[in-house]
């Protein structure tokens, strides 16, 4: 009923969280989001936690509907039963998108709360209208984060300042060793039938290095085998947060027509060459460890979307 | 930090300060220097007291040759217990920069209530009976027949604190009401006589107004303070009718059946002692021909209640004759008690001057002047010889004897108003006949004489300059500060009109319009959808409480109301309140929302505080006007205006709206907190109400928010509590700086605090 975001309040949340859930694959393409809706006063799962950002996408444009009273602790009860049985080395963490100024619960919230604290699950909370004690109580006691968004633009501030991974907390961070597997892409024009969607299918697939099935989206687990199958460059953008990049070194550009330096003369990335036109030299970096030259837009690239060095 | 203010360095306990705390040191300061009485009005959330404390102790300090004393005079015990908290912070931070020369005293002092650790006595349910209980343990005849008869029971504390004589005595250090009991326990020693004792020996004494204002229990408890002391009343809004009730009685027909019971009672009593002790009946007559109407010294125990007058009219005569023998005086209480009785079975209201009064108890019951005078004293006298001690059964006869005192020695500044029922009940009979006092400044004088400084300070005093006429003294010092603040978080709004446009008011012939009852449900069901957590609604008085949420119900808004917030009402039952408000603070606490519907001068919107989220937002429904048809009020309206000049509409808008801003202040405990105010009354909009606001309101008053409708006071609160729920930063930007550190302090001079703040 509130007018305050245009054309309503669900649709620019909608949309806002589209695009929240591309980004946040994006930045974390191991981790598994799923969706829940709080409304007549109780809350449902729309999606479980899963990878496909598009399937999220859809289930979410198809439920869009809004009533009743809502329940925050019956939606964290739902969550607390969902991010239990994650293990110990994942993050748990919850974002709320709370347009309601009550919250109509069967028992008590503090209860709820520190059963969720307990089970380390970090909560965040994104008003719409005010300042809510309980949303403010919530999230100072899981370590999450609260902020009330002041009109459209702010929202989608808000909203995507959750997509990067938080620093991890040492306390809830446990050492493990998972089994992991890096599927080669399958061979182009062959067909087979990928075991994802259960049909033929020509090429452009990956197999899975343990039971040769054949999948065709990265990240997945193997339908087969139970494998976890991920790609490098997927693993590197999970834990740049972790274990980022050094940035490379400015290579000042007299040393280019240093005779005694054997120097490269494509950029290792793009493997265009490093001369501008008309031989003059161009701005160029040097990683650090491998002494691979880069011109500056493959820098750009990969400090900022690869996060992962080509030459080490 | 410590800091300089002129001559005196000021240790305060925390490492900032706001810049309005050091300004009103500065006020109180000079206030202290040049031994007068001050004014000081500062919002509340800004630190009062420790500001007043940390600048009274460190002013003492700096002058050992001649230490003043800080006689510290809170509302409740709550605050009390609050005060010397803040007062131990202070004290263990300035031993540890001064070592134990800083030491100091300080105690509170409570009733036997409070203080008393003997748990058979602490088993009686109210005041009156655990003090009545301590004097059946303690009352000097009873210890002295213990001593003969090992059987007669008494206290082992008080026992012990006699025996430790002048050993006993409280090492130095801050002690709450708690400190003194556990300290108490450890001894063995009673807590409230060492805290008696101790009040002349200690720097700072906190405890409550009626210690100093209510004649009956100054005379004893406060007799003995130097005259050297600073006397604080902290929260002083309402000080003038604290003074009026300190010497006002109210009698009913209950209180003349009880009196009647009471006479009974001594006269058996006095057949009882003819037959056996007659001697002491004697030597009582024997005392007050000699013109002691008490025994000279009397032991700490025996003292319950001095003289109702004040100090200065008591006449130092003997005992007119016709009442020291103990009969006779049980015969004119007897016509007195039979004289009331007559004047209560009126029909009528009737309203009658002391004077007149008095002269028609002289030619009806045929008592004169003096002899009503004295009666107080009588009383006392032959209670003790008497050796009663459950003074608690004797109450309704102390009423009378009270009453017939207080007639006997005024002649102006009081009335006597009989009504045979309340006016708003008109067909049940409830006659009560009371004795009223016009004249705040009759209690409070004795206090203003004897004592160099009086601060009275409250966060709204507005206007400032009333309150020096109605307690008829010249304050060398009347300040109102204003609040510095990082952002604005306060809000308030002047609601004019309905979404309707149509004019919204308590005015007696609006009242009852269907509009008007309609446009206020609507404005509190728009507000609770757009509000989190709680809202405090305050309405004009009971009745009209009563009659609006009834019509709500009926429309149906009540429960819209209700799918938003839970709804609590207050009572005037205090249990039924208490529990409403406690299932109010759940309800805020876990989220679902609550709205408190409350009175103006109601208890609640007194004493409880609405802070954080348990108040977003106060609506006061109404301009909170007095009863203007109480009889009680007329009458004191009339002689404030025949005294001091003071006309009938001032005097209610000053009460009005000092009221209204106590009700909307409730949200606003401190800096960090946020809270609306919307007063929903087209007279709020204007001039002459509106300027009686106090400052700290009014400078956030924006013109544009003075005329609203509901609409567009749903609008701003939309904006206005969004913007709140921002993070901030709680220091204040580099132009507008709200906390000072001590190198700030030391930069600058006075001269840039005060342009900071005005």
């Amino acid at each position: 009923s509130e007018t305050d975001f245009r054309p309503s309040r669900i649709v620019v949340i909608a949309k806002h969280v589209e695009a929240f859930i591309r980004e946040f694959f994006d930045q974390n393409p191991l981790s598994q989001v799923g969706l829940l809706t709080i409304k007549d006063g109780v809350a449902q799962c729309l999606t479980d936690l899963g990878g496909s950002p598009e399937s999220h996408i859809k289930a979410l444009m198809n439920k869009l509907e809004c009533s009743g009273d809502s329940s925050l602790q019956n939606a964290l009860d739902l969550v607390d039963g969902y991010l239990n049985q994650i293990p110990s080395y994942g993050h748990r963490e919850v974002l709320i998108l709370y347009a309601a100024l009550s919250t109509c619960d069967p028992g008590d919230i503090m209860e709820t709360i520190q059963k969720c604290k307990k089970s380390k699950i970090r909560c965040s909370v994104i008003g719409l209208a005010a300042e809510m004690f309980i949303c403010k109580h919530l999230c100072q006691e899981t370590g999450g984060t609260y902020s009330v968004a002041l009109d459209e633009s702010h929202f989608k501030e808000l909203i995507l300042e959750h997509a990067p991974p938080p620093p991890a907390i040492a306390e809830f961070a446990t050492a493990n060793l998972i089994k992991m597997g890096f599927p080669q892409r399958a061979a182009e024009g062959s067909i087979s039938i990928c075991s994802c969607h259960k049909e033929a299918k020509v090429g452009a697939g990956y197999t899975c290095p343990r039971c040769k099935a054949r999948v065709c989206e990265l990240p997945t687990e193997c339908r087969i085998c139970g494998l976890t199958l991920v790609s490098s460059p997927h693993l590197a953008r999970s834990y740049h947060h972790l274990f980022p990049i050094a940035p490379f070194d400015e290579v000042p550009p007299f040393s280019l027509n240093d005779p005694n330096h054997k120097l490269q003369r494509n950029c290792f990335g793009c493997q265009q060459s490093l001369l501008n036109p008309g031989n003059k030299p161009g701005l160029l970096v040097v990683c650090p460890k491998c002494k691979g030259y880069f011109c500056l837009d493959c820098d750009i690239y990969i400090h900022e979307s690869l996060h992962n060095c080509p030459g080490c | 930090m410590k800091f300089q203010i002129e001559d005196v360095t000021v240790y305060f306990p925390y490492d900032h300060i706001y810049p309005e705390q050091y300004s009103y040191m500065i006020e109180l300061k000079r206030a202290l220097d040049a031994k007068g009485h001050c004014l000081l009005e500062m919002p509340t959330g800004t630190g009062k007291t420790i500001a007043l404390l940390s600048l009274i102790t460190s002013y003492s300090l700096s002058k050992p040759q001649s230490p003043i004393k800080l006689i510290y005079c809170t509302r409740t015990v709550h605050e009390m217990e609050k005060t010397l908290a803040e007062l131990k912070l202070l004290h263990n931070y300035q031993i540890k920069h001064l070592g134990p020369q800083a030491r100091i005293l300080a105690i509170g002092l409570s009733s036997r209530k409070n203080l008393c650790v003997n748990p058979t006595v602490l088993a009686a349910e109210n005041r009156d009976s655990v003090d009545a209980g301590c004097r059946k343990l303690t009352a000097s005849w009873v210890r002295a027949m213990a001593a003969e008869n090992p059987n007669v029971p008494t206290c082992q504390f008080f026992e012990n604190y006699e025996k430790a004589a002048s050993a006993a005595v409280l090492p130095p250090g801050v002690y709450t009401l708690q400190d003194l009991r556990a300290f108490g326990k450890e001894k063995g020693w009673c807590p409230y006589f060492l805290a008696r004792h101790m009040v002349q020996f200690a720097n700072v004494v906190v405890y409550s107004y009626q210690y100093l204002l209510d004649p009956k229990v100054a005379g004893i408890i406060s007799k003995e303070m130097q005259k050297e002391s600073v006397v604080v009343f902290d929260e002083a809004h309402n000080i003038d009718n604290v003074c009026i009730e300190a010497l006002s009685v109210s009698v009913r027909r209950q209180t003349l059946e009880g009196a009647t019971r009471n006479l009974n009672r001594i006269s058996q009593e006095i057949d009882r002692f003819k037959a056996t002790d007659a001697s002491r009946l004697r030597s009582e007559y024997n005392r007050l021909v000699e013109g002691l109407a008490l025994r000279g010294n009397l032991p700490i125990t025996d003292t319950w209640l001095s003289n109702p007058a004040l100090p200065d009219d008591i006449l130092k005569e003997a005992v007119p004759g016709n009442i020291r023998r103990a009969e006779h005086f049980l015969h004119v209480l007897r016509r007195l008690v039979q004289y009331l009785r007559g004047r209560l079975e009126t029909d009528n209201v009737e309203k009658e001057s002391p004077v007149g009064f008095v002269a028609s108890i002289s030619s009806h019951a045929g008592i004169d002047q003096k002899t009503l005078k004295f009666c107080y004293d009588r009383l006392h006298s032959l209670m003790l010889t008497l050796e009663i001690t459950d003074t608690d059964e004797f109450l309704h006869i102390q009423t009378i004897c009270d009453f017939a005192t207080l007639i006997g020695t005024y002649a102006r500044g009081f009335s006597i108003i009989i009504e045979p029922f309340d006016e708003r009940m008109p067909h049940i009979p409830d006659p009560v006949l009371q004795l009223s006092c016009h004249d705040a400044s009759l209690a409070i004088k004795p206090v203003f004489d004897r004592f160099q400084s009086v601060v009275i300070t409250s966060g709204t005093l507005s206007p400032i300059d009333l309150y020096p006429r109605l307690l008829n003294f010249h304050p060398v010092v009347s300040r109102s500060f204003t609040m510095s603040l990082t952002r604005d978080c306060i809000c308030p709004m002047v609601l004019t009109r309905g979404s309707d446009q149509l004019p919204v008011s308590t005015k007696f012939d609006m009242r009852s319009d269907p509009g008007v009852v309609r446009n206020y449900g609507k404005l509190l069901l728009e507000m609770v959808s757009v509000v989190p957590d709680g809202i405090v609604c305050f309405f004009v008085s009971y009745s009209y409480m009563d009659g609006i949420i009834n019509t709500w119900n009926d429309s149906g808004i009540l429960k819209e109301i209700m799918q938003h917030k839970l709804v609590f009402i207050e009572t005037q039952d205090v249990v039924e309140t208490t529990l409403a408000l406690d299932n109010y603070r759940r309800a805020c606490d876990c989220g679902r929302g609550a709205v408190f519907f409350s009175v103006a001068r109601g208890k609640v919107a007194e004493g409880i505080d609405f802070d954080r989220h348990y108040g977003r937002l106060v609506i006061m429904f109404g301009v909170p006007f007095q009863y203007t048809l109480s009889k009680i009020l007329l009458a004191r309206l009339e002689y404030l205006r025949d005294t001091f000049q003071i006309k009938e509409g001032d005097f209610l808008t000053f009460d009005a709206l000092r009221q209204a801003a106590q009700c909307v202040g409730r949200v606003i405990r401190s800096k960090a907190d946020y809270g609306m105010m919307i007063f929903a009354d087209k007279r709020y909009s204007r001039h002459d109400k509106r300027s009686k606001l106090p400052s700290w309101i009014l400078s956030h008053l924006r013109d544009a928010n003075l005329n609203l409708s509901t609409d567009m006071a749903l609008h701003i609160a939309r904006e206005f509590l969004r913007k709140m729920a921002q993070p901030y930063d709680k220091t204040g930007g580099s132009d507008r700086k709200t906390l000072l550190s001590q190198e700030d302090l030391e930069k600058m001079g006075d001269g840039s605090v005060h342009e900071m703040l005005y």
